[in-house]
C-alpha cells in the first residue's frame, strides 16, 4: 500500500516536472493603486483607482517561439478627478501593465544584476504594501519608452466625441489658470479593484462597450488619428460594465 | 539602400507584432502615417481591450508603399503548441480557419477606401499565405 502510494506520488511529481518543462512559465499578479493629485485655485483635489495586473509568462519546449514571452492583462478602471464642478480629468488605463516598472524603477536602474524579467518580478514582490512611489511624467527607464498614462478630459462629459488629450505639464490649458498636476503616485496594495466610479461619471460608457463602439461611435478598422476614433471604452474600464 | 521585396515583407510581417497591444517591444506608434522604410501606416484593426479583435488576439496593420501598394500585416495565432494542432494543421489541410478571412475583410475594407489595390498580405505562418490566395 505504502509502495503504491509512493509510486503514485513519484509519478505525479515526474508528470508535473515534465509539464513544467514543456509548458513552463510563471504567473505574477498584483494590485496597484494610482493616485492623482491636482492643485486648483480652490484647493487640492485628488482621485485614485486600484487596478489588477496579471503577467503570464509563456515558456517551455512546446511553446512556439513566436508565442513565448510575457502576456499581460489589466482589469480595473481609469482614475477620475473632478477638477472643477462638472469638469473631469481621466487618467486612462493604457500602459497600466508597465507603470510598476517605471514607478518602482525595476530592473537595471536600481540593480545592475536585475536585467531579466524574473529578477524584476522578484524586485516587485519585495515591494512593501501601500508605500507610494512617484510615477514619472516622462520615461524614466531606458527600456520603457512611454510608461506614463494618457490624460484626457471631455468638453461635454455627456458626449464621448468631445474627448480631448490633456498635457500633464500644462493642465491650465485644459482646465484654466491655477490648475496643475501636483503628483501621480503608484503603490502596490491588497485593496480590491475599484469599480463603478467611471461608469457613474460617463453614463454612455457601458453602451459603447456592449456595442463594440469606440468613442467616435465607429467600429472596425481605424483609418485616422482622431482621438475619439482611437480610444475605446476599454481605455476607461476593463471588467464588468453595467 | 534597396532591400528585396521578400525581406521587406518579412520585416513588415514582424512589425505587426511590435505595435499596439501585447507588443513585443514598447514605444512604436501605430498612428496613421507612421513610417517604416518606405511604407506608411494607413489603417489598423481596433485595439481597444474590450473589442472582439483583441478578445480574439487579432491585430492587423495596413501599409501603403509606393512600390508594393497596400500591404496587410497581421498577427493573432499565438496559441502555443495548440496553434499547430488547432490552427496551422486545419488551415493547411482544410483551409477553413477564420483568421485569413478576417485579414481579407480588412484588406477589402482598406482597398475600398484607398487608391491602391491590396497586393500583399504578410504573416509569419501559413495563414498569411492562404490569406494571400484569397485576395481579390
Amino acid at each position: 500500500m505504502k509502495r503504491t502510494l509512493f509510486t503514485l506520488l513519484a509519478l505525479g511529481l515526474v508528470g508535473f516536472l515534465i509539464f513544467r518543462a514543456l509548458f513552463g512559465g510563471q504567473t505574477v499578479s498584483w494590485h496597484q493603486r494610482l493616485t492623482v493629485t491636482v492643485e486648483t485655485p480652490s484647493g487640492e483635489v485628488s482621485g485614485s483607482a486600484v487596478t489588477a495586473v496579471t503577467n503570464v509568462q509563456l515558456e517551455g519546449l512546446l511553446e512556439l517561439p513566436d508565442s513565448r514571452g510575457v502576456k499581460n492583462q489589466v482589469t480595473g478602471e481609469a482614475v477620475v478627478v473632478e477638477v472643477a464642478p462638472g469638469r473631469y480629468l481621466f487618467v486612462l488605463l493604457d500602459g497600466a501593465e508597465y507603470w510598476a516598472y517605471a514607478a518602482f524603477r525595476l530592473g537595471r536602474e536600481t540593480d545592475p544584476d536585475a536585467l531579466s524579467y524574473e529578477a524584476m518580478m522578484a524586485q516587485l514582490k519585495r515591494r512593501p504594501w501601500d508605500v507610494p512611489a512617484p510615477l514619472p511624467l516622462r520615461p524614466a527607464a531606458a527600456y520603457m519608452s512611454n510608461p506614463f498614462p494618457t490624460l484626457v478630459t471631455f468638453d461635454d462629459v455627456t458626449d464621448p466625441k468631445t474627448v480631448r488629450r490633456v498635457d500633464p505639464e500644462d493642465l491650465a490649458a485644459s482646465f484654466g489658470p491655477g490648475v496643475r498636476l501636483k503628483a501621480v503616485t503608484l503603490a502596490v496594495t491588497k485593496e480590491a479593484v475599484t469599480k463603478g466610479r467611471v461608469a457613474e461619471v460617463l453614463g454612455w460608457l457601458c453602451n459603447l462597450t456592449k456595442n463594440y463602439r469606440r468613442l467616435s461611435g465607429k467600429t472596425g478598422a481605424v483609418f485616422d488619428n482622431q482621438l475619439s476614433n482611437n480610444l475605446g471604452p476599454g481605455a476607461f474600464l476593463v471588467g464588468e460594465c453595467k | 539602400m534597396t532591400i528585396s521585396k521578400d525581406l521587406f515583407l518579412s520585416i513588415l510581417s514582424m512589425d505587426a507584432y511590435n505595435r499596439s497591444y501585447g507588443q513585443g517591444i514598447t514605444g512604436l506608434s501605430d498612428a496613421t502615417n507612421t513610417g517604416i522604410g518606405t511604407a506608411r501606416i494607413r489603417a489598423t484593426s481596433d485595439s481597444d481591450p474590450t473589442s472582439p479583435e483583441v478578445a480574439a488576439g487579432f491585430y492587423a496593420v495596413a501599409y501603403d508603399d509606393p512600390t508594393y501598394g497596400t500591404i496587410i500585416s497581421y498577427r493573432g495565432t499565438d496559441g502555443g503548441i495548440a496553434e499547430l494542432a488547432g490552427v496551422d494543421a486545419p488551415l493547411t489541410l482544410f483551409g477553413s480557419y477564420q483568421q485569413p478571412v478576417v485579414g481579407c475583410v480588412l484588406a477589402r475594407t482598406t482597398s475600398r477606401r484607398g487608391t491602391f489595390p491590396v497586393r500583399e498580405i504578410t504573416h509569419p505562418t501559413p495563414g498569411g499565405a492562404l490569406a494571400g490566395l484569397a485576395l481579390p
